[in-house]
């Protein structure tokens, strides 16, 4: 063997096996890359979601060539087992009628829920447990009405079909219902619980509301969750989400709405709406620190917030500044993002303090690229 | 990764991370003496269903998948194209005729799903990776180093790529490589050496985007 320049081509013992002396330019490159190592567990619920579409696919077929032969079964026993008409026997309406009262009777105990395909709503499947659906016992698979409510038991889950641009996994526990579904636009009700959405759409086309936001679709996967009280977080896997205020909010008492990317999370809350967006990387003390300051106004965790982030957070020292937090730490932030990013052309500092729409504007334009990827 | 692998682990430095640790220093690639089960009985227990050998074949090969797809796809999609591969993999391991061609088989499913993703990327106009913004430092990759590194690597041809990140994002040793991946020990030491070669001549030219 001879490389290049035909020496031997033989890695150093440390890139080989790691024996030997460090070589210092590998040592650094480990150093640099290593963080970046794979550390997940296999996401099982991926492997279940599957499952349940590759059974569904088998399974539809094989249920109509069992309804067929069941459809057989029955004309045979019915015709064969039906005694000829005896001469003086009371007619067959007579001795037929309690049987067929029996039948729906029967089958109304047993039939389950959201099962006619032929609906309009969300095809759903459940990957295991029991969902209740419209207020009964569902199908293992079928169709979630419009208007109808879905719930998951603590061994439920449940994947939703939205159309044909994606999928929602409903976890255990959670509750929802299908508001619309039409060309312009999919929207479901989360009341309570945890979904995991993947989109592959035109953005805003697919809506999820709770009590504290609506998540709107910009192409991507996330995941919300909300609690009893209508309090929860989403968080942006891939793409990124419009947070809007709730429909019905006074303007005067409305946030505005919050750009969430891929790999930040905001939480949200019924009296106040959207949080304030921040990378889900942050430290676990950042990001409580951050919730407080959402629910409760804790003016302290703002200024320890404000003090931690670094170049890297503009996206929350933008959504700081652009907030109806005190003019003393929305001051600190700005400053902190000037130092960062340059103000936008023709952007005054008074008018980026006062929120002039345009402001706030010219200043999300200017830092977009630093929370989006860039086009390839 | 691969606690049931021959050689494994890597970064055994109590106390600190990757990042935290002095240039410089040995990144200890540690013999793993705890015997394998035989990749051949796993899969054929993972064929049947058994998870437990699934998630066995899944902590031996899911290193090298990641990888892969770091090789092939945008840098904050690599752990999704690890979860469908082997997504994929559960599904279709009935056709899967030989199960000694397991690692060459799912590696080929992962290079196909992280090209996948990377055309996708394009024909929708992003979210492709610029390396070093803010959203992937909400990855664990907030060094310009790791930027330079990742961004020279990219432009190695395939079988470099693979190679170079299995050894430097993974810490899999070149025995190891051999084995995850069923290439000769051989080939794995020429692509180690012309790819660190290779790597080291675009950082010295300064392959920055």
């Amino acid at each position: 063997m001879s490389d290049l320049e035909g020496r031997p081509e033989e890695p150093s013992p440390y890139l080989w096996d790691g024996s030997g002396e460090p070589e210092h330019d590998v040592t650094d490159l480990e150093q640099a890359l290593g963080p970046m190592r794979h550390r997940a567990e296999l996401d099982w619920s991926r492997v279940d979601a599957a499952e349940s579409r590759k059974r569904r696919g088998v399974v539809i077929p094989l249920f109509g060539v069992a309804l067929a032969v069941a459809a057989g079964i029955l004309l045979y026993v019915f015709t064969k087992e039906a005694p000829p008409a005896p001469r003086l026997a009371a007619p067959p309406i007579e001795t037929s009628a309690p049987l067929a009262e029996a039948l729906p009777t029967l089958a109304e105990g047993t039939r389950p829920t959201c099962s006619d395909p032929s609906l309009a709503g969300f095809r759903f499947r459940s990957a295991s447990g029991a969902p209740q659906c419209d207020g009964g016992v569902a199908a293992k698979s079928g169709v979630v009405p419009t208007g109808a409510w879905l719930e998951t038991d603590a061994s439920t889950r449940v994947t939703l079909d939205v159309a044909d641009i994606g999928h929602v996994d409903v976890a255990p526990e959670s509750r929802l219902r299908v508001v619309e579904t039409s060309e312009k636009e999919h929207r479901l009700e989360l009341a309570k619980g945890h979904l995991h959405a993947k989109i592959d759409a035109p953005p805003r086309l697919f809506f999820v509301d709770t009590k504290a936001a609506t998540a709107i679709d910009l192409g991507c996967e996330y995941e919300m969750q909300v609690d009893e009280t209508g309090a929860g977080l989403l968080k942006v896997t891939l793409g990124y989400v419009e947070l809007e205020p709730p429909r019905g909010v006074p303007e005067a008492e409305r946030r505005p709405p919050r750009l969430v990317p891929r790999g930040a999370e905001c939480t949200i809350d019924p009296a106040h709406g959207p949080g304030t967006p921040i990378w889900s990387r942050s430290t676990e003390s950042l990001r409580k620190d951050m919730a407080l300051f959402d629910k409760n106004g804790d003016v302290d965790a703002l200024t320890r917030v404000i003090r931690e982030l670094g170049q890297k957070d503009t996206l929350t020292l933008f959504y700081v500044v652009a907030s109806r937090a005190p003019e003393a730490q929305r001051k600190t932030a700005l400053d902190k993002l000037e130092a960062i990013q340059k103000a936008p052309a023709g952007v005054s500092r008074a008018a980026t303090l006062a929120l002039e729409r345009r402001a706030i504007q010219a200043w999300r334009e200017a830092l977009e690229p630093r929370w989006f990827p860039k086009t390839q | 990764m691969h606690a049931q692998g021959g050689v494994s682990e890597t970064n055994a430095f109590p106390g600190g991370s990757a990042v935290d640790r002095p240039r410089g220093t040995r990144t200890r690639l540690t013999v793993v003496s705890l015997a394998p089960e035989p990749l051949r009985a796993l899969v054929l227990r993972a064929r049947t269903g058994d998870r437990a050998a699934f998630e066995g074949l899944y902590r031996r090969f899911a290193g090298a998948i990641h990888a892969v797809a770091l090789a092939h796809a945008p840098a904050a999609d690599a752990h999704d194209v690890v979860q469908d591969s082997f997504v994929r993999a559960w599904s279709h391991l009935s056709e899967l005729r030989d199960p000694d061609a397991f690692a060459g088989w799912i590696i080929g499913i992962a290079r196909r799903r992280a090209l996948d993703v990377r055309r996708y990327q394009k024909r929708r106009g992003g979210p492709a990776v610029e390396l070093g913004d803010e959203a992937l430092a909400s990855s664990p990759v907030p060094t310009g180093e790791a930027r330079e590194a990742l961004t020279a690597i990219s432009g190695l041809a395939e079988t470099y790529r693979e190679t170079l990140m299995m050894r430097l994002v993974e810490g899999m040793s070149g025995p190891e490589i051999a084995e995850v991946t069923g290439m000769t020990p051989e080939s794995v030491r020429v692509n180690l050496c012309r790819g660190m070669k290779l790597l080291r001549e675009r950082l010295e030219k300064g392959a920055l985007p």
